[in-house]
């Protein structure tokens, strides 16, 4: 089955004041709830290299947010039916690996 | 630190199909529960008890809270779910199925606004203006990365 990339990316946003470069790259397909999405980070957009991050995931319903505590630092997230009518958010930071 | 946003996610049309399957079998219906109503979410699935009656065609939820009445909804072939007698400004049910070893079944539906012409004897509770915004809110506008 082709993927419509154009189309997927309609449903996906980024804001933030970051530094670093961000990647999503998805599998299935957005937006539906059979969907898997791994995020990426790295220091430009030449993506030469990548800098790990810390990464909290959070389900956003009614405009709350409801963390996913179980995915904490777990840069792929895979959607289930419990995902549908809601919007799913990471908030992402860059993390120091000198601790 | 960046955010980065995915969806509002929808429920793949494959898996529409398979929801009319299941509500054609009885014996599954049971592991059926109600993930929104009237707008609000459920989070928990315990403002509801699961179905109290299912005929064939009609399945019939109770709700815990008293203050709110019991619904059906009727099975019409494959058009899907059509809530008959419900509650006032019914709208926006999501149901979550759950398959036969208590795991998702990427099964949901989400329903479409009943007809006019359907009788509602609800007096107006007070929850309207609530549930518009609730509505609101949930409103997304994807945007380009």
């Amino acid at each position: 089955m082709s993927i419509d990339l154009q189309n997927q990316t309609r449903y996906m946003s980024l804001t933030g004041d970051h530094t670093f470069y961000i990647e999503a790259a998805i599998k299935g397909g957005l937006p539906y709830q059979n969907s898997t999405v791994v995020v990426y980070a790295f220091e430009n957009v030449d993506k030469a290299i990548p800098i790990q991050i810390r990464i909290k995931w959070f389900r956003v319903v009614g405009g709350r947010n409801y963390e996913i505590s179980e995915c904490e630092d777990n840069n792929t997230f895979i959607f289930s039916a419990a995902d549908i009518g809601s919007t799913v958010r990471a908030a992402i930071k860059a993390k120091d690996i000198r601790g | 630190m960046a955010t980065i946003s995915f969806g509002p996610i929808l429920m793949h049309p494959e898996a529409k199909k398979e929801v009319h399957h299941l509500l054609l079998n009885s014996a599954e219906i049971c592991n059926f529960r109600l993930l929104k109503y009237n707008g609000i979410y459920i989070d928990d699935g315990k403002s509801f008890e699961n179905i109290i009656k299912f005929n064939g065609e009609k399945i019939t939820f109770k709700f815990e809270d008293p203050k709110r009445e019991d619904f059906s909804i009727d099975i019409k072939g494959t058009e899907g779910l059509q809530v008959k007698h419900s509650v006032k400004n019914d709208r926006d049910l999501t149901i979550l199925f759950l398959d036969g070893y208590q795991q998702y079944n990427e099964c949901a539906y989400q329903q479409e606004k009943p007809s006019l012409g359907e009788d509602n004897h609800q007096e107006d509770d007070g929850e309207e203006e609530a549930i518009s915004f609730l509505d609101e809110s949930q409103k997304m506008t994807p945007q380009l990365i």
